[in-house]
C-alpha cells in the first residue's frame, strides 16, 4: 500500500507521461481515420 | 478527508444486499457463458470450419444455416444485452449502497424490477432457443418474431427501469438527509447511467409497443420499417453508452484506488458524465446514413452531435490516463512512458481494466470513422461494425466488467478469489484474442466482406479475405478461452467453499480525488439545468423528424418470418 | 467543511494541462468535421437522402419497378438501374441483363435505385462508395462511376432471412 498523503495536489504533479500518451493517440487516430477518408475519396461521388 | 465528516454512520452492505446482487451477477455471467459459445462457432464458420450439425444438440430445432442466424441472434441478445444489462444494475446497487452509505429506499422495487427482468429473460428464450425469434438483436421489422420475443424484451427492459427508479428514490431521500453534500461521483455516475437509459429506451418502447406488438397481435394490418429504424437508433446508441459509463465510473473512480493513485480530476470526471446525459441520445441518425427515409442533412446534423459526445469521451482518456499515470510515478514509475510498467500488472482486476483501455483506444478511433458522415459509406454494414463493437461492449466494457467481478464477487461472498494468477492470464487471453480477431474483422470491411453473415458460405468470397478469415477464426476462438477462464475462476470463487480469514475483507475501491469534490462548482450537483438541457436537445434533433416520419407513413408492410419470402409465411 | 455553500461561487477549475488537452481535443474534432464537409458538400460523395416513398405490396406492378434493369439516358455517359431486393435475390442478378441490348462503358454515371418488396436488405457494390439500405416503403439511390471495365459485384448486407448469404449480383462494365 502507499502511503496516504492527503497534502497533495494537482498542482504539484504534472503529467507529462499523459501528455506524451495523448499525443501518441493523437497521431494514430489522425492516420487511422485519414487512412479511410483517403479510401472514400479514391471511391469516388455519389451524387 | 472532508467528505467524511458530516457523514451518517456508515451502513454496511447487509447480507441480504449482497445476495441481491450476487444474483444479477449469476445471471449475467451464466448468459455470457451461454450467448459466447455461438462466438467462436461463428468466427470458425467464416473460416469454412462449419461445426453447427456436429452441435445440434445445442438447438431445440436444427434447420441448417439458420442455426447460424439462431446462434447469432442468441450471442447478441445474451452479450449485448443480457450480460451487461444484469451485470450493470448489479453494480449500480452495489455502488449506490455502498458511496452514498445508506440502504436502497425501497428494496422491494429493486427486487420487483429485477425478478422481472429473470420472468423477461425465461419469456424471452422460449422463441429464441425454439428458432421462432432468429431476428438477430436488432429485430428490424418486417421480419416477425414470435411474440414471446418481444413480451420478454419489454419485461428486461421495464425491470430496468423499475430497478432505475429504485436508485433514484435512494438518491433522493439521501440528497434529503445530507443537504450539504455534494453526490459522491461514483454514485451520481451509475444512477446518471440509468437517467440516460430510462430516456434513450423510450424509443425502442415505442417501436415495441406501438408498431411491432399491434402488428404481431394482427391489431394493424402492418408496420413502417424505415419509421422503426428511427425508433430502433433512437435507443440502439445509448444503449452503447448505458453499456460503457459503468466501465467509466470505475475507470475514474475506483481503478485510481487500485492502482494505488488517486482520481486526476473530480470535476472533470462529473463534467463528463453530464455532456454523457446530455449528448448520448440526440445523435442516432449516425446509424443511419444510409437510410433512404431520412434526410440527408439530418443525418450531418447528427454526425456532428457526435463527434460532440466524442468529446468526453476524449477527455475521459486523459483524466483517466493522468490518475494512472499519478499512481504509477508514486509507485516509483520513471521515464515518458515507462511508467506504465510500474502500474501494478499482476493484479488481475486492474490488468482486466488497462487491457480493456487499451482496446478501446482503437474503438474508440473506429467508432470516430463510423460516425463520420459519408466516411460511413467505406465501412457500413461490413464486418468493420462487429469488428468495432467487439472493441467497445466486447472489450471496454466486457474485460472491465470481468476486472470488477474480480473484486466484486470476493467482496460479495466474503470468499478469496480462486487462482489471482489465472485471472491476470485469462485478461491477457482474451486480449490476445481480441486483438487478432477485431484487426481482422476492420480489414475485411474495409475489402467489402458483409456482416451478419456467414461468409463460409457465402458465393462472393474473393480468395484475399481468406487469410484474414482464418485470423478471425483462430482470434475468436482465444478469445473464448480467456472467457472461459473468467467463467470458471468466477464460478469457483463463487461456489467454493473457502472463506476468507476472520477479518479479512475485500472492499469496494473508492478512490480519492486530487481536487476537493466539495470545491466543484455547484452546476456539477445540479439535475435540473442537464435534465432540461437534454429533453430541449432530444426534441430539436428527433421532433422534425419524428414528426415527418410518422405522418408521412404512406404504406406498410406485413410481417415476415426469416424462413420464408411469403408474408406470415 | 466546505470551502463555500454549496460550491455555489466556485468556477470550474480546469488543470493547465488538460486545458491544453480540451483545446486539442476539439481541434481534432473540427479538423473531421471539416473534412467530412468538404467530401461531402464540394466533392459530392454524399450519403443517400429521402428519394421517394412507395407501396411495398404492390411496386413489382408498377413501372419502372414492374420491368427493372438498366435504362440508357445518355448513351456511353449517363445510365441508371433499378433493382428490386427480394428474399434472397436481386432482381436482376445482373447489370445489364444478359439478353439487354445496352452495356454499361467504364466511365459513365451509373445511378442506382432499389427497394425491397420484403424485409430490409442491404445493398453494397464492391470497390465503390455505393452502400446502402433497401428498405421496404422507400426508394434509396446513390450514384457512381466505374473508372475500370470488369464486374463488379453487389451484395446484400442486411440479415434478410434464411438465404441471406447468398444474396447478390454483378454489374459488368464494359470498355
Amino acid at each position: 500500500m502507499t502511503s496516504d498523503n492527503g497534502d497533495e495536489t494537482q498542482g504539484e504533479f504534472k503529467p507529462r507521461g499523459t501528455v506524451a500518451f495523448v499525443a501518441a493517440f493523437v497521431a494514430v487516430l489522425m492516420l487511422m481515420w485519414f487512412s479511410i477518408y483517403i479510401i472514400l475519396l479514391s471511391r469516388g461521388a455519389t451524387i | 478527508m472532508v467528505t467524511e465528516t458530516t457523514r451518517t454512520p456508515v451502513y454496511e452492505l447487509t447480507k441480504s444486499d449482497k445476495s441481491f446482487i450476487g444474483w444479477h451477477i449469476f445471471f449475467a455471467v451464466t448468459a455470457l457463458a451461454v450467448g459466447s459459445i455461438f462466438g467462436p462457432l461463428q468466427a470458425l464458420q467464416h473460416a469454412g470450419i462449419d461445426l453447427y450439425p456436429d452441435l445440434n444438440f445445442l438447438f431445440i430445432e436444427f434447420n441448417g444455416v439458420n442455426a447460424y442466424y439462431q446462434g447469432l441472434t442468441l450471442h447478441g441478445v445474451l452479450n449485448a444485452l443480457i450480460w451487461t444489462t444484469f451485470f450493470i444494475t448489479g453494480f449500480t446497487t452495489l455502488v449506490v449502497i455502498r458511496t452514498l452509505k445508506r440502504p436502497l429506499a425501497i428494496p422491494l422495487l429493486n427486487r420487483v424490477g429485477f425478478w422481472m427482468m429473470v420472468v423477461g429473460l425465461v419469456v424471452a428464450a422460449v422463441p429464441l432457443l425454439g428458432d421462432n425469434a432468429s431476428v438477430l438483436y436488432t429485430f428490424y421489422p418486417p421480419l416477425e418474431a414470435d411474440v414471446l420475443f418481444y413480451l420478454g424484451l419489454v419485461l428486461v427492459v421495464v425491470g430496468s427501469w423499475i430497478e432505475g427508479y429504485g436508485f433514484y428514490i435512494t438518491l433522493y431521500r439521501w440528497r434529503k438527509e445530507n443537504p450539504a453534500e455534494k453526490t459522491p461521483f461514483l454514485a451520481l455516475a451509475v444512477i446518471l447511467n440509468m437517467v440516460m437509459w430510462q430516456i434513450a429506451t423510450i424509443g425502442i418502447a415505442a417501436e415495441i409497443l406501438g408498431l411491432i406488438l399491434p402488428m404481431t397481435f394482427g391489431w394493424v394490418g402492418g408496420i413502417d420499417p424505415q419509421l422503426s429504424r428511427t425508433f430502433f437508433w433512437f435507443t440502439g446508441h445509448p444503449l452503447v453508452y448505458f453499456w460503457l459509463l459503468p466501465a467509466y465510473a470505475s475507470w475514474y473512480g475506483m481503478l485510481p484506488k487500485q492502482a494505488g493513485g488517486k482520481l486526476f480530476s473530480d470535476s472533470l470526471a462529473r463534467l463528463a458524465f453530464w455532456l454523457f446525459l446530455l449528448l448520448s441520445v440526440p445523435l442516432g441518425f449516425h446509424h443511419q446514413f444510409v437510410d433512404p427515409g431520412v434526410p440527408a442533412g439530418w443525418k450531418f446534423i447528427h454526425s456532428l452531435l457526435t463527434f460532440g459526445v466524442g468529446f468526453p469521451s476524449l477527455l475521459t482518456l486523459f483524466t483517466v490516463v493522468a490518475s494512472l499515470e499519478y499512481a504509477a510515478r508514486r509507485r516509483g514509475g520513471k521515464g515518458l512512458f515507462g511508467w506504465i510498467r510500474a502500474l501494478p500488472w499482476g493484479d488481475g482486476s486492474v490488468t482486466a481494466q488497462l487491457l480493456a483501455g487499451i482496446l478501446f483506444i482503437f474503438g474508440g478511433i473506429g467508432g470516430v470513422a463510423n460516425a463520420s458522415y459519408n466516411v460511413n459509406l467505406v465501412l457500413h454494414n461490413t464486418t468493420w461494425v462487429p469488428g468495432h463493437f467487439h472493441l467497445t461492449v466486447a472489450s471496454a466494457v466486457t474485460l472491465s466488467f470481468f476486472g470488477i467481478s474480480y473484486w466484486l464477487v470476493p467482496h460479495i461472498t466474503g470468499k478469496p478469489l480462486w487462482r489471482p494468477k489465472l485471472a491476470v492470464v485469462s485478461s491477457w487471453v482474451y486480449f490476445a484474442g481480441m486483438l487478432i480477431f477485431s484487426n481482422a474483422m476492420h480489414t475485411i470491411g474495409l475489402l467489402g466482406a458483409p456482416r451478419r453473415t456467414p461468409l463460409g458460405l457465402a458465393p462472393y468470397v474473393p480468395d484475399e479475405w481468406n487469410g484474414h478469415l482464418f485470423r478471425v477464426a483462430v482470434g475468436g476462438a482465444i478469445m473464448w478461452i480467456g472467457l472461459m477462464m473468467f467463467v470458471v475462476i468466477i464460478a469457483v470463487t463463487a461456489w467454493q467453499r473457502k472463506r476468507l480469514p476472520e477479518g479479512e475483507h475485500i472492499d469496494v475501491p473508492v478512490a480519492e480525488s486530487l481536487d476537493d469534490p466539495n470545491n466543484a462548482p455547484a452546476w456539477l450537483d445540479r439535475w435540473k439545468p442537464w435534465l432540461i438541457a437534454t429533453v430541449v436537445l432530444i426534441i430539436l434533433a428527433y421532433g422534425p423528424q419524428l414528426i415527418d416520419q410518422i405522418f408521412g407513413i404512406e404504406s406498410t408492410s406485413p410481417g415476415f418470418s426469416p424462413q420464408s419470402p411469403v408474408p406470415g409465411g | 467543511m466546505s470551502t463555500s455553500e454549496h460550491g455555489e461561487k466556485v468556477k470550474l477549475h480546469i488543470d493547465p494541462t488538460e486545458r491544453g488537452w480540451i483545446r486539442a481535443a476539439i481541434l481534432v474534432l473540427v479538423v473531421f468535421a471539416i473534412s467530412v464537409t468538404i467530401a461531402g458538400f464540394m466533392l459530392g460523395i454524399q450519403v443517400p437522402t429521402e428519394e421517394q416513398r412507395v407501396d411495398p405490396r404492390t411496386i413489382e406492378n408498377e413501372l419502372p419497378w414492374s420491368d427493372p434493369g438498366v435504362r440508357e439516358i445518355v448513351a456511353g455517359e449517363k445510365y441508371d438501374v433499378y433493382l428490386l431486393a427480394k428474399m434472397w435475390f436481386f432482381d436482376p442478378n445482373t447489370v445489364p441483363e444478359p439478353d439487354a441490348t445496352v452495356e454499361i462503358p467504364a466511365g459513365a454515371e451509373v445511378t442506382f435505385y432499389v427497394t425491397s418488396v420484403d424485409v430490409q436488405h442491404g445493398f453494397k457494390i464492391q470497390g465503390t462508395n455505393v452502400n446502402f439500405m433497401a428498405v421496404p416503403g422507400e426508394v434509396s439511390k446513390l450514384t457512381t462511376v466505374f473508372n475500370e471495365p470488369g464486374s463488379y459485384d453487389y451484395i446484400c448486407t442486411e440479415f434478410c432471412g434464411t438465404g441471406h448469404a447468398s444474396m447478390y449480383g454483378t454489374v459488368n462494365i464494359t470498355e
